[in-house]
């Protein structure tokens, strides 16, 4: 009786909350991340989920919120607060750039605050001005440039964060997963940047919502869609063009966002002089589509989708074809001021098709991976100093690895058909950020984490040398192997003051979904694989701490972080592994374990005529197999000991704006011969450690400038112009070794190397 | 703009010359042979320095043991006058500066081969390929290795083949090659050899080393060799069916 008691009064006394959903006052976008705070209580605030949906609860009494975010023009509202009070706002965006820039308005130092550490939010706007390849905005690039996270060299797709191989990152477009996030060479990025409202990524202290990959996530969202006016948005390159389409369905209820791109570097191949270029075909093309509708104020529902190609044919030496495609279909309910809930159903499949045509090793493999997810993501809003939240997500995945190939004789009529696989991993978490004292913030979570794969096929169990010693057929449906992983997560900030905070985080991450790659360069051979029998969950284990200071008025971010990375059921192939043809793949396989460490520091200017920032990392990778260098520790291929970014934007006049990249890197780790000799009438090479040398470093620069175009009544016009590796630097794509031609008897290491100075320029239009 | 290749020097280190032994012991009655050498640094001329006064000798089953005597070419070594039985076991043992080697290969069932035929090279407009064609034998696992020469001159790429898919078929393969253009008039000779599964490891795993640029094979290392004690090299006992043709 006395705890019922004691029960309803607590109750009765509970605080009441503002809440509500901040959006752009001129197109309808919510905004993620806007930040609210309350004037009279400086510790209290809030920010903007990924829905533009704040919670924010306070003592009954009369305040002011300010309401801010990058870009906008802040807003204060009074309040006489005693009961839960609901507050939709539209935030002006700043029109004048200068005053963006000059603004006297108080800057955030959430950075130094939040108990988060090692995530990165990108600034959409400043990424307009980052130069890069062929003139294309890119996310995926300009990740690269931030401390702890290494673009794959020049030519190959992916990317490394902290020492992670590049099939440990996970990439959400509005909560699908993209499988392969590059197009042509990791040269265009799947994101069409016009459509992209907000990105962020997590290297370090993963929040318990996230889960699936070991080494980071980026979590990508695109625009909704201008649902006040009609708009066309586009650019036209001297490499590849883009349009974006958005208008409301309903004005102020609903709208939709269509955009799509396309090169068209192909047409100018006809003009080589080269039968094999001209015969080439390169493009792609991609598509973002989004609705969205809001019933009334609590209820609103989304359908985002994606679909694009690539085609890439190079006359006698190998083709390819890829494409993503994603579907999302989202609702959002808001349950009262303290509850948000959202319900996704998500369908994402990848599938390629590669040939090398290369006499020494000729072979086709075709793959494909279909997912569906239903993920339940619940915020809880409990008071000003917890915020819970949890949720469960289930995917099912269908692999369908069927390799049809040929070895290096070619045989014809050899086929493979390896069997599809089935898989469901799922996962229920539950996440805590805890506002502890003044000085302590701390973000805590769990993620169980289970892995069930699935029949029909036969599945064979392999022993250290490959051998087959067991095989059992299963039916559909029929739990084969199933896993189970309990990921803890923690972060933690401590304040020391408003300019000044020191942060430590440790979390685990399991992976159940492998990419294979054999490939001494990155061409793609890669075999998706789920976790089986055979190969286990992989489990990667890191610890981070970091120091964060803000200074001149938070103009400038500074900061230093370490980590530590435990990995184990580490997966590589077995020296001389057979691939070509055969069906079962999982016997060429051998496992250890990995680590990594490292050191970032960050240096960011972010306001002012001239912005930018300098990111330096010094780090480590390795893996340790018994099957590979008796059991030692080797650095892995993508080992890179300095990586150094430099981003400077300088907006010079009203109508112009420079900017420069410069990044230099280490080599890659390789392993070259130390010896060679004759065998079966060929010079042979002798190799010792594996990747036990470096190739020569990448660097490059590059220059950017944008012209914004005379103001007109009707549209608006920029032109962006761009210069990459402005001194020509050849940085090596791969390094081989043969019979020198000019001096027969001897033998001679080739480099080659794939882009030396590329301009570019396009012109931007929008109406 | 795009794509080019440069000669590079790098400063690789020099591992200690390794041994490297070559054994073929095939089904034809004549002189058999075992090369012994040593690997070199990278950066020297392609002389390989022979190793002399070696003992080696190649066993048959439990029974009866060859043993083969130096040539007048230093570092060769050969029997006169024998031949290989399909299904035998053969152990090489080789005793070379102070140190003994062994290996063992089994000779498999012939094969016999079709004659060769000439078509169009898909990867080379002018130049021709040569195919081979053979009955794979039912029921059992083969492998192949294919030598081919074109003007008595050996071509560079290194042919293998196993019957993973085409057990008990009708087999044609192409042996497509960019090295030497093949014309007609050309005199061909193709080595067809039947090899037992360790065999085929060792050259199937240099192949996939062979080749450069774009696509390249998988990441480098030594090949699986048959031999203990620490050589380079293999020890193939194999059946060999030697063709000779004109190109027409």
């Amino acid at each position: 009786m006395l705890a019922i008691l004691v029960g309803t009064s607590v109750f009765a006394q509970k605080k009441p909350a503002i809440s509500g959903t901040v959006k752009d006052a001129v197109t309808g976008e919510t905004l993620v991340g806007a930040t609210v705070l309350v004037k009279e209580l400086p510790q209290t605030g809030a920010a903007t989920n990924a829905y533009g949906f704040y919670s924010l609860t306070a003592a009954p009494g009369a305040y002011t919120i300010v309401y801010s975010f990058v870009g906008y023009a802040p807003t204060s509202v009074a309040v006489d607060l005693q009961k839960d009070t609901v507050f939709n706002i539209a935030l002006n965006p700043k029109s004048d750039l200068q005053e963006v820039v000059i603004s006297n308005r108080r800057r955030g130092n959430e950075n130094v605050q939040e108990a988060q550490m090692g995530v990165e939010k990108l600034d959409m706007q400043q990424l307009s001005n980052v130069p890069v390849i062929f003139g294309e905005k890119d996310i995926l690039k300009t990740i690269s440039l931030l401390p702890g996270v290494q673009a794959a060299a020049e030519g190959n797709t992916g990317y490394y964060v902290r020492g992670g191989a590049s099939d440990q990152n996970l990439i959400l477009l509005d909560e699908a997963p993209v499988y392969n996030a590059s197009h042509l060479f990791g040269f265009f990025s799947t994101f069409n940047s016009d459509a992209i409202k907000d990105a962020t990524l997590y290297k370090g202290g993963m929040p318990a919502q996230y889960g699936g990959r070991l080494s980071s996530v980026l979590d990508v969202r695109m625009n909704e869609g201008n649902n006040k006016t009609f708009t066309l948005d586009g650019g036209i390159g001297l490499i590849s063009s883009r349009i974006k389409a958005e208008g409301p369905i309903e004005k102020d209820k609903g709208s939709f966002m269509i955009s799509a791109r396309r090169t068209y570097i192909d047409f100018f191949l006809k003009a080589a002089s080269d039968t094999n270029v001209r015969n080439s075909s390169i493009y792609f093309y991609d598509l973002n589509a989004k609705f969205n509708y809001h019933f009334n104020d609590r209820n609103t529902i989304y359908l985002s989708g994606y679909f694009g190609k690539d085609v890439l044919g190079l006359r006698n030496t190998f083709g390819t074809n890829w494409g993503n495609s994603t579907g999302t279909l989202r609702f959002n309910h808001i349950f009262n001021s303290h509850l948000f809930s959202n319900t996704s159903l998500i369908y994402s499949s990848y599938s390629y098709l590669i040939q090398s045509f290369l006499v020494e090793n000729q072979f086709t493999a075709k793959s494909a991976i279909n997912d569906f997810n239903f993920k339940e993501d619940m915020q809880y809003y409990i008071n000003a100093t917890h915020t819970l939240s949890f949720g469960i997500n289930a995917v099912n995945h269908d692999l369908q690895p069927g390799q049809v190939s040929s070895s290096t004789a070619t045989s014809r009529g050899a086929l493979n058909n390896a069997q599809s696989r089935r898989g469901i991993e799922s996962a229920a978490y539950v996440d805590d950020q805890w506002r502890l004292s003044s000085k302590i913030n701390l973000r805590y979570g769990l993620r169980l984490s289970g892995m069930f794969l699935l029949g029909p096929g036969t599945f064979k169990t392999f022993d250290d040398l490959g051998n087959t010693t067991s095989s059992q057929t299963y039916n559909s449906g029929s739990l084969v192997k199933r896993y189970i992983n309990l990921e803890p997560r923690l972060s933690l900030s401590y304040i020391l003051n408003e300019q000044n905070s020191i942060k430590l985080s440790y979390n685990r991450n399991t992976q159940n979904i492998h990419i294979l790659n054999n490939s001494n360069s990155s061409t793609p051979t890669d075999l998706y694989v789920l976790s089986s029998n055979n190969i286990k969950p992989e489990i990667g284990d890191q610890l981070s701490a970091g120091y964060f200071k803000n200074f001149d008025d938070n103009a400038f971010e500074f900061s230093v972080e370490a980590y530590h990375k435990w990995l184990q059921n580490q997966i590589d192939y077995k020296n001389g592994a057979q691939l070509a043809g055969n069906p079962d793949v999982e016997s060429q396989l051998v496992y250890g374990s990995g680590r990594a460490y490292g050191l970032e520091l960050y240096l960011k200017k972010r306001y002012g005529r001239f912005n930018g920032w300098i990111s330096y990392t010094l780090s480590r990778t390795e893996g340790k197999f018994a099957a590979i260098d008796n059991g030692n520790y080797f650095p892995n291929r993508y080992d890179r000991t300095h990586d150094i970014s430099t981003v400077g934007i300088y907006q010079l006049n009203k109508r112009w704006t420079l900017s420069a990249t410069f990044v230099y890197g280490t080599g890659e780790a390789v392993t070259y011969p130390t010896g060679k000799y004759s065998v079966g009438g060929v010079t042979t090479y002798y190799y010792s450690s594996r990747n036990g040398y470096r190739e020569p470093s990448t660097n490059h620069l590059d220059l950017g400038a944008t012209l914004e175009g005379k103001p007109h009544p009707k549209y608006h016009s920029s032109w962006t112009f761009g210069i990459y590796n402005v001194y020509n630097r050849h940085n090596p794509y791969i390094i081989s070794f043969r019979d020198s031609k000019t001096n027969p008897g001897t033998s001679e290491a080739v480099e080659t190397s794939l882009f030396g100075i590329v301009p570019s320029a396009t012109w931007n239009f929008r109406f | 703009m795009t794509g080019c290749q440069k000669v590079v020097d790098l400063k690789l280190d020099n591992a200690a010359s390794q041994i490297v032994i070559e054994a073929n012991f095939t089904n034809i009655r004549s002189a058999q042979t075992v090369t012994i050498s040593r690997s070199v640094p990278f950066s020297n001329t392609d002389n390989f320095p022979p190793v002399t006064g070696a003992k080696v000798t190649i066993q048959e089953n439990k029974g009866i043991t060859y043993s083969l005597t130096e040539s007048t070419i230093p570092g060769t070594y050969t029997v006169n006058n024998v031949a290989g039985r399909p299904g035998s076991t053969y152990t090489l043992t080789v005793q070379a500066d102070g140190k003994t080697y062994t290996a063992v290969s089994i000779m498999p069932q012939m094969v016999s081969f079709g004659p060769m035929t000439f078509g169009n090279d898909v990867f080379n407009k002018t130049s021709k390929a040569v195919s081979v064609h053979f009955a794979d034998p039912p029921g059992i696992t083969n492998q192949y290795h294919f030598v081919l020469y074109i003007n008595g001159a050996q071509v560079k790429n290194i042919y293998v083949a196993d019957d993973t898919f085409t057990d008990g078929s009708n087999v044609d393969i192409d042996l497509y090659q960019n090295d030497v253009n093949v014309k007609n008039g050309d005199q061909v000779i193709v080595d067809s050899q039947g090899i037992d599964r360790n065999i085929f490891y060792y050259w199937f795993s240099l192949s996939q080393q062979q080749g450069e640029g774009i696509g390249n094979g998988a990441a480098p290392s030594n090949p699986p060799s048959n031999i203990s004690g620490g050589a380079l090299g293999y020890f193939s006992a194999h059946t060999s069916v030697i063709q000779t043709s004109i190109v027409r």
